[in-house]
């Protein structure tokens, strides 16, 4: 059958039980201010909704080149101020301010993915009294994989990203002991801080012995600093082996919460005793963390063995929103993203600022996806 | 854990759909206010009933996706009792099918229904109680609808589909609430079930209701029901304490309103006639998960 032609300069579309239906007509009487208009309707059209949202995009692509035409034809009806800018609607969003934490974190995971190794890619959210950040990420290397000279390297990445000079030098002189190394960039309001980690091997002997003189171990040293000046310290990691999980408790208790109010350090247990639960204590790496010169008192918890995912500790994560006063909306939408992501691992105390906090590590993937390492892996 | 450890909350991007998967426009801003989801967990905690009946939700939810699935919660004499709606209007193409979901809660909840994929149907059904909930049976009955050309109004067909074949059961007519009330309240009383000599189809056709957005009647087996789709939250509180839900659930939503009211929620109630008075069978609130 031959396909007629129909002109129409206008339509209306409804939705009827779930179908896109559009009537297609010519107007027979314009609008006015006393009447709304007549249209003599010709068509009717009944869509699938997956065919109307196809047909939405196309239009709307199709549209695109014409896309000056029209708003210059729109503008015609508008004052001349107004006009000029429904003309050139784009002009607005080009002066606007460069997000110079998020181009931190672009120019890290550049530079980074430049070293032309694979690396471990882990997300985290910090959570505090009425805030919730999310623009974290942690890139972990291993400095073996790194060709030619890796501390040369790694700082000049450091560098590029304003690593002071004190910083720089420290980072240098105890670079040595790296055996593996991460990457750290929070972008939190705007803020960027950027972290180098230096994390060693403690053999089975050292952490022996330091079991046995109930000493902890240091295992990472980090570098961390805002690339526009500001924070500037160095943090230590210190491994206490094999604590069961009474006596990680313990810890938590008199150490990293000593003085605390109840709360996080409830939050932290339950956390804890879910994770022994599933796998022993003493396979769940506790560390606490301290920093030179200021008041930092957390712990970190490795969470990996228990084998969790984020919506395993979901009370926890609730738990955590309602005691520091998160939206829950906001709340929502970021846990509705990470909820079943595996859950790496657990930190929270003090942080240098005096405040009370948590940060959960989650989402650990490695990148590039195609490497041949993780796909062994898998 | 307790429902209310579970309770989700809107988020801006949360969609506002209706107990047809239809979108309308909310009230009012919903971040930071209740999911519907939430008065679904609080009616599985009003009924006791067991933890999987949680994990079932997840499992839908992780087998096809946020806000697919619809929910309700049913009133049947004095018991509770909870159905899972689907919809996928592609029919054939559908990405959501009865044997998409039925592996994600097979685990859970096995099932020897062999749905024919083949069928247009746009629409399916499970029935959740007790003691599916807790494992002690398995789902053996999966509800199928299609559509109904022919008719003057939107609708569709429900067939019951058991391990030896499909069998009908109801039908569905949906009426504008603004510009249809008067084919709504036609279709109430041209039926079996209902004599409007003896009594007024206000009965049915609740005046406190009646200005929602979608009105829906079914002429199911032995009996009629009628659904009132785009109440609001104050809405919502009439129709339990109309229906005598229980009073844990009532309470909730009266305690809750303000959480409630960027939403619009669907309801719906099975009756017929007898001795001339309305006999109401069942009913049931809608949301979306």
């Amino acid at each position: 059958m031959p396909v007629s032609e129909t002109h129409a300069d206008a339509f209306k579309a409804s939705i009827e039980a779930g179908d896109v239906v559009i009537e297609f007509g010519r107007v027979t009487v314009p609008p006015s201010a006393a009447s709304g208009g007549t249209v003599a309707v010709s068509e009717r059209v009944v869509l699938p909704l997956e065919t109307a949202r196809r047909l939405h995009h196309t239009l709307g692509e199709a549209l695109k080149p014409l896309a000056g035409a029209l708003r210059a034809a729109e503008a015609k009806a508008l004052p001349p101020g107004e006009a000029a800018l429904a003309a050139r609607p784009g002009e607005r969003t080009a002066r606007a301010v460069p997000d110079a934490a998020g181009e931190s974190g672009a120019l890290l995971l550049r530079l980074v993915g430049d070293l032309g190794v694979p690396f471990q890619h882990e997300r985290s959210l910090r959570i505090a009294e009425g805030v919730l950040h999310a623009d974290r990420f942690l890139l972990t290397v291993e400095r073996r994989d790194i060709a030619g000279d890796a501390r040369a390297r790694v700082l000049e990445i450091c560098e590029r990203l304003g690593m002071p000079q004190a910083l720089r030098a420290a980072a240098a002189a105890r670079f040595d002991m790296a055996s593996c190394l991460h990457f750290g960039f929070e972008g939190d309001s705007g803020r960027a801080v950027v972290k180098l980690y230096l994390e060693r091997v403690v053999g089975e002997d050292e952490a022996r012995r330091a079991r046995e003189r109930g000493e902890p171990a240091l295992l990472h040293l980090a570098f961390k600093w805002e690339p526009g000046g500001g924070t500037e310290v160095s943090t230590e990691y210190l491994w206490h082996p094999a604590l069961g999980a009474a006596e990680i408790a313990q810890r938590l208790a008199q150490h990293v919460y000593r003085g605390v109010e109840q709360g996080s350090r409830e939050i932290a247990q339950s956390v804890l005793e879910l994770a022994a639960a599933r796998a022993p204590a003493q396979q769940l790496q506790y560390l606490e963390v301290q920093e030179p010169g200021n008041g930092r008192r957390s712990f970190d918890l490795n969470l990996y063995n228990a084998r969790l995912q984020v919506k395993d500790v979901q009370p926890q994560l609730y738990r955590m929103r309602d005691l520091f006063a998160v939206r829950p909306g906001q709340f929502q939408a970021l846990y509705d993203q990470i909820m079943t992501k595996p859950l790496g691992h657990l930190a929270g105390g003090v942080h240098r600022n005096g405040k009370d906090f948590f940060n959960l590590y989650y989402g650990v993937g490695g990148l590039p996806h195609f490497h041949e390492r993780f796909r062994r892996a898998r | 854990m307790r429902a209310a450890e579970r309770f989700e909350f809107a988020t801006r991007r949360d969609p506002a759909l209706n107990y047809c998967l239809w979108q309308y426009v909310p009230a009012r801003p919903a971040e930071d206010k209740f999911r519907s989801i939430n008065l679904l967990l609080q009616s599985f905690e009003v009924a006791r009933l067991d933890e999987r009946a949680c994990d079932i939700v997840d499992a839908i939810r992780g087998g096809i996706g946020p806000f697919r699935t619809v929910f309700g919660v049913k009133l049947i004499g004095a018991r509770l009792a909870w159905e899972f709606y689907f919809y996928d209007y592609q029919r054939r193409q559908r990405e959501v099918s009865i044997s998409r979901v039925l592996e994600a809660i097979r685990p859970l909840i096995p099932c020897d229904v062999r749905p024919n994929e083949n069928l247009p149907y746009f629409m399916f059904s499970l029935d959740l109680d007790g003691e599916l909930a807790a494992g002690r049976r398995d789902l053996d009955v999966v509800h199928m609808y299609v559509g109904n050309p022919g008719s003057t109004v939107s609708s569709g067909i429900a067939y019951a589909l058991r391990a030896g074949g499909a069998t009908l059961e109801n039908f569905y007519f949906f009426f504008d609430a603004a510009s249809q009330l008067d084919e709504a309240a036609r279709k109430i009383v041209t039926s079996a079930h209902f004599d409007d000599t003896r009594l007024d189809v206000d009965a049915v056709l609740l005046p406190e209701l009646r200005g929602c957005r979608t009105i829906c009647v079914a002429n199911k087996q032995t009996h009629d029901c009628v659904y009132f789709s785009g109440v609001d939250a104050h809405q919502l509180l009439f129709f339990l304490e109309r229906l005598t839900y229980p009073a844990a659930i009532v309470s909730f939503v009266r305690q809750n309103l303000a959480n409630l009211d960027h939403l619009l929620f669907d309801v719906g109630f099975d009756y017929r006639m007898h001795g001339g008075e309305l006999e109401l069978l069942k009913s049931g609130y809608y949301g979306v998960f």
